[in-house]
């Protein structure tokens, strides 16, 4: 648990929070259909959202150390935290190879 | 031998043909292929799914947290139970250790002058309120939708946001 793993679990709150607001902004201002001022006044309603309601700004960190890279999603584990579980024997069926 | 010569109906036979079967069918007429923005309506909801990444870890703030909010809620008479917090009393003992030596927090300046930094505008009242209310008027939508009507609702969603923008 660090901050970054912090302010993730707070990115996913606010996605989850405003996600039907966001889609309904997003509706409106891709929509050919509608009058373009209506079209604009949307799109500026979702650049004034804030950056943690979009969904990409969530990202699947390793649960155990918080590392954002060499994740695997599998697992949820960072590469090293996967290794130093695996040879622990703490993930079922996961062993080491040799040949 | 008499050769079968087929001749296809014309463009505009063809589109009175679509017309009428999405009609039958339920399903949109679109023979421009405008972008309708249905897909945002159409997609399921990513947030509820993306919550359960990280598994919960029961911590003793945590626990002392709830501890605390169940007696202020229930209003239980007697003392506050709290568990003790190792790691909390030795951050303390630190800082105290720290301030003794005169290596505390600083003392907070007092401002001189108009403020410099960046300001935040905060929106609220009215604005938030409408949005609140924006936002269960589409969870119902949402629930709607999974009957599978999406023609009706795109009309009932057009109409709710052309009369929010006017009223905004």
């Amino acid at each position: 648990m660090n901050i970054r793993i912090l302010r993730d679990i707070k990115a996913r709150r606010t996605v989850a929070q405003f996600e039907v607001l966001r889609n309904a902004y997003l509706f409106v201002a891709r929509n050919q259909t509608l009058p373009a001022a209506v079209r604009y006044r949307a799109q500026l309603q979702l650049n004034g959202l804030s950056r943690y309601t979009r969904p990409s700004n969530v990202k699947n960190r390793c649960k155990e150390s918080g590392r954002g890279r060499g994740v695997m999603s599998e697992f949820g584990l960072c590469r090293y935290q996967f290794r130093l579980k695996a040879l622990n024997g703490e993930l079922p069926g996961v062993r080491k190879a040799t040949w | 031998m008499a050769s079968v010569i087929r001749i296809l109906p014309s463009r505009a036979r063809m589109l009175e043909l679509e017309k009428l079967r999405s009609s039958i069918f339920h399903t949109s007429f679109n023979p421009t292929s405008a972008r309708t923005g249905a897909k945002y309506l159409r997609a399921r909801l990513r947030g509820p799914s993306m919550l359960n990444y990280y598994p919960s870890h029961p911590s003793i703030p945590r626990i002392n947290k709830l501890l605390k909010h169940i007696h202020d809620e229930q209003e239980i008479p007697g003392r506050l139970i709290q568990l003790d917090d190792e790691a909390e009393i030795r951050r303390l003992q630190d800082v105290e250790a720290l301030k003794a030596r005169g290596k505390g927090k600083p003392k907070k300046v007092k401002k001189k002058g108009p403020y410099k930094g960046q300001s935040k505008i905060k929106e609220k009242g009215r604005g938030r309120e409408t949005e609140i209310e924006l936002c269960s008027v589409m969870s119902k939508i949402y629930e709607v939708s999974q009957i599978r009507r999406p023609f009706d609702i795109l009309q009932a969603v057009k109409i709710a946001f052309c009369r929010r923008l006017k009223t905004s």
